[in-house]
């Protein structure tokens, strides 16, 4: 069987430094991969460059076995590649209704997706018409997942999806991809300091140290132990 | 702590910096020798032409201290240009030329435009205006200012403008010193400020207004001041473009001559004052050989030629140049950065050791109500932690505390000093230091830089000269420390990682000395080291130097860890506020936030 995404040899950076260097992974359908590191190691870097929104310098990326090396970010979310960015990427003077129809390549779908999105996040149905800039921190962010969610992902990468999100929301929100990849299969990468939520929906883990993944194994019982001891040095 | 902490070899750069020193001194010298000598060289054509460039190049150079160090795109100095060409005609043409009417005039000149300019900053630069505004506010002034010549009859020439009036005699030779001269003293004045700590502040107020508000910067002034100055800089240089000329007319004022300063500008490069005078001074002199030669098309080839070279060198002639020199310069180590550790300040004992007060503080949009009598009192030393569900009004709190004109209702005082309805750069001066959810700094400034605009109110930023050693209270240096930070003190803010972004800004807020601290979310995103490194300088904040800080705050392990105390916040009431064990184990807490049905687990888990 084909893997959802496959990185092979990936390096990227900024003008001439380098932040990815030399990176290989596999996503199997409906895997999710824990994506950990101090801050500031590439974490994000490597996403982007997987986006195509930095450029590729070296080293292949496919998507359910077609090589996407050089396409353009916009062609890839066609394909099913969908990303939640951890800055606050709303669309401000919009209402809560606009952007979410943005998150759909088509409306025909929409009365559907806005109904599982009000048993995701009922405060956002409840307030469709308020522009999305007056709502708290935590309820934009909600915005973001939600927008990603309803496109119903092939494989979906998560940056830092639980700052700023009250506790219970961190647990519904661990229900909801759960059931996302029972459903659909949909594979995801997730990127988190907060270790917790990232190993309870986490088959796998990749530490991530100055551009190159250092340590790759299955999450068991003592995966939390190893991560910190490579997080503390 | 080392008392100085030193990042590259200080001899390298002392004579780096001394060469520059000379370096600047000898092209200094060259200018002065080249204008001093061209007018025996060049034709009286060309010397004529360059006389006007050259004053039209200082109302360049004054666009470019607004447009490209203070991030206001100004349509407007050709309105304080006018009024300087006009005060010598109006003056000349109705009192006759003599040394006393070139005094009043030239007086009249500065004086009107210093008070245009301050009423056009009150109107453009009131807290919370945008840069848009601004740029809009300048548009309209030489518009106006064209409409009232036109109405002003024989008194001002109406359409036709003013001719004939006698004026200052002096040789081609010497008004080309004079102009030359002029503008050389303007670029090299407009260079040195620039360069300076305060031309660092005036950056700072570009990249992030809210964020130097907060630091306890006047930035409405601070606008204000740049603009009389340049406004007035500007009417001079009308001044004497008119008294060279002996004309005057509505052109001078109008909105197209506006447009071709910033033409000017962009083609030699924003922001580096020298790309100024090079646009302005290639410009008018292309312009009057071309529409010699070629009447009709002149200006078309002019914009085609513009847009070229735009598309090329996005940043400009002087731009390019300076990229390309930069690429030869790269081994050379940047200027040696260093951190100054001074003594904290000794706490000021006001007798009351309340730190906020909060009386029936409500928050309305409308009908809709984000917050409803609201009333705590917070102490110093104490470390109170606000938890709420997201939407709860938990930042909004923090900015009617931060902010006198945010609040509907109630009382706030930060430590004793009620709030009244001030701007927060009022309120940081009671003591108070705000950090915000998503880092807040300067984009293009360097780590070293964002610190010494952080204390800009302790320390009066210099006008002359530009000092690469921040000097921070013990507070902010153990920040730095901590985050390794103090190792990058040369990058730029915006390269570095998002939890290094988030030192920054605490280090920053730090280095106010602030009595009153509040957080909105400062763990968001940290690694769990990163996060203890967090925890134990707040504690020690509170413990140690007194602070009272105020946290908003998701992670209950680590509100648990630090808090002295917590509230909680629910639909905008306060639905608790008890000790840590009080709040956390509460059935209320477990029902609207955690959703947990047994009480949270251990600060281990």
């Amino acid at each position: 069987m084909t893997n959802a995404l496959q990185v092979e040899e990936l390096s990227s950076g900024y003008g001439t430094s380098e932040v990815v260097s030399g990176v290989s992974f596999t996503l199997a359908k409906s895997e999710v991969l824990a994506i950990v590191g101090k801050n500031g190691m590439g974490k994000t870097s490597l996403l982007k460059a997987v986006l195509g929104f930095l450029p590729a310098w070296h080293g292949t990326i496919s998507l359910a076995g077609r090589d996407v090396t050089r396409m353009p970010p916009h062609l890839k979310r066609r394909k099913g590649l969908v990303y939640v960015p951890q800055e606050h990427a709303l669309f401000q003077d919009l209402t809560i209704r606009d952007n979410l129809r943005l998150g759909l390549l088509s409306d025909r779908d929409f009365a559907v997706a806005i109904e599982h999105v009000g048993q995701w996040f009922p405060v956002l149905t409840q307030r469709l018409q308020q522009r999305a800039g007056t709502l708290s921190g935590g309820e934009q962010k909600m915005l973001i997942v939600a927008r990603a969610l309803m496109a119903r992902p092939e494989v979906l990468l998560l940056d830092e999806v639980t700052e700023g999100l009250q506790p219970s929301l961190v647990d519904r929100l661990s229900d909801v991809l759960a059931r996302f990849r029972q459903e659909i299969g949909t594979s995801m990468i997730v990127i988190e300091q907060h270790l917790p939520f990232a190993l309870g929906i986490a088959d796998r883990y990749l530490v991530f140290k100055r551009g190159e993944v250092v340590d790759s194994a299955g999450v068991d019982a003592e995966a939390a132990g190893r991560i910190e001891a490579h997080m503390r040095i | 702590m080392p008392e100085v902490h030193q990042l590259t070899p200080a001899a390298a750069t002392a004579s780096i910096g001394v060469s520059i020193r000379w370096w600047m001194a000898i092209l200094a010298l060259l200018v002065v020798g080249a204008v001093v000598v061209a007018p025996l060289l060049l034709d009286t054509y060309m010397i004529n032409i360059l006389i006007r460039a050259f004053f039209v190049a200082i109302a360049a150079v004054t666009v470019d201290v607004m447009w490209g160090y203070c991030g206001t795109l100004t349509f407007g100095q050709s309105a304080f240009f006018g009024i300087g060409v006009y005060a010598l005609a109006i003056v000349f043409t109705e009192y006759d030329f003599g040394s006393w009417q070139a005094l009043f005039a030239m007086a009249a000149a500065v004086i009107i435009s210093a008070a245009v300019a301050a009423l056009t900053g009150w109107l453009s630069f009131y807290p919370g205006s945008t840069p848009l505004y601004a740029s809009i506010v300048s548009l309209v002034l030489p518009i106006v200012l064209v409409q009232i010549l036109y109405s002003g009859g024989t008194f001002t020439g109406s359409s036709s403008g003013l001719v004939g009036f006698e004026t200052f005699d002096l040789s081609f030779e010497s008004w080309f010193r004079l102009a030359g001269l002029s503008l050389a003293a303007v670029a090299a004045v407009a260079l040195i400020l620039m360069r300076s700590d305060t031309g660092r502040v005036l950056k700072a107020l570009r990249d992030n207004d809210e964020r130097c508000a907060y630091l306890g910067i006047n930035t409405s002034r601070y606008r204000i001041i740049v603009l009389v100055l340049t406004a007035m800089v500007a009417a001079l240089a009308g001044f004497g473009y008119a008294a060279f000329g002996g004309v005057a007319a509505p052109e001078n004022a109008s909105f197209t001559f506006g447009t071709r300063l910033i033409v000017m500008v962009a083609l030699g490069g924003r922001g580096t004052i020298i790309g100024a005078v090079v646009g302005a001074l290639s410009i008018e002199v292309a312009s009057a050989y071309l529409s010699g030669s070629l009447p009709y098309v002149w200006e078309l080839i002019i914009g085609i030629a513009l847009i070229a070279v735009i598309l090329a060198f996005p940043d400009g002639l002087v731009g390019a140049i300076s990229r390309l020199t930069r690429s030869f310069r790269k081994a050379h180590a940047g200027p040696a950065i260093r951190l100054r550790p001074i003594a904290a300040s000794a706490a000021v004992d006001r007798g009351s050791d309340v730190a906020i007060e909060v009386r029936e503080l409500g928050k309305h949009f409308g009908s809709l109500s984000v917050l409803d009598s609201v009333q705590f009192t917070a102490r110093r030393g104490e470390l109170l932690s606000l938890v709420g569900p997201n939407g709860a009004g938990k930042t909004t709190l923090i900015r009617c505390l931060s902010d006198g004109r945010e609040r509907s209702t109630g009382f706030v005082a930060i430590a004793g000093h009620p709030i009244h309805r001030m701007s927060p750069d009022r309120i940081v001066q009671f003591g108070l230091g705000r950090k915000f959810q998503a880092a807040s700094f300067f984009e293009t400034l360097t780590v070293a830089e964002c610190l010494k605009v952080a204390r800009t109110h302790r320390a009066r930023p210099s006008l002359t000269s530009t000092s690469t050693t921040p000097e921070l209270p013990p507070a902010a240096i153990s920040v730095l420390e901590r985050s390794g930070l103090g190792d990058r003190l040369g990058e730029e803010a915006r390269k570095l990682s998002h939890g290094l972004k988030q030192a920054l800004e605490l280090a920053m807020v730090l280095s106010l000395e602030p009595e009153v601290l509040l957080l909105d979310e400062p763990t968001a995103g940290l690694t769990r080291a990163e996060r203890q490194g967090f925890a134990d300088i707040l504690t020690a904040l509170a413990a140690r130097d007194r602070l009272c800080i105020l946290l908003v705050e998701h992670d209950l392990d680590f509100v648990r860890e630090i808090s002295s105390r917590i509230i909680v916040l629910h639909q905008g009431r306060i639905a608790l506020d008890g000790s840590v064990d009080e709040v956390v184990n509460s059935a209320l807490v477990r029902e609207i936030y955690t959703g947990q049905q047994q009480p949270a687990s251990g600060a281990g888990s």
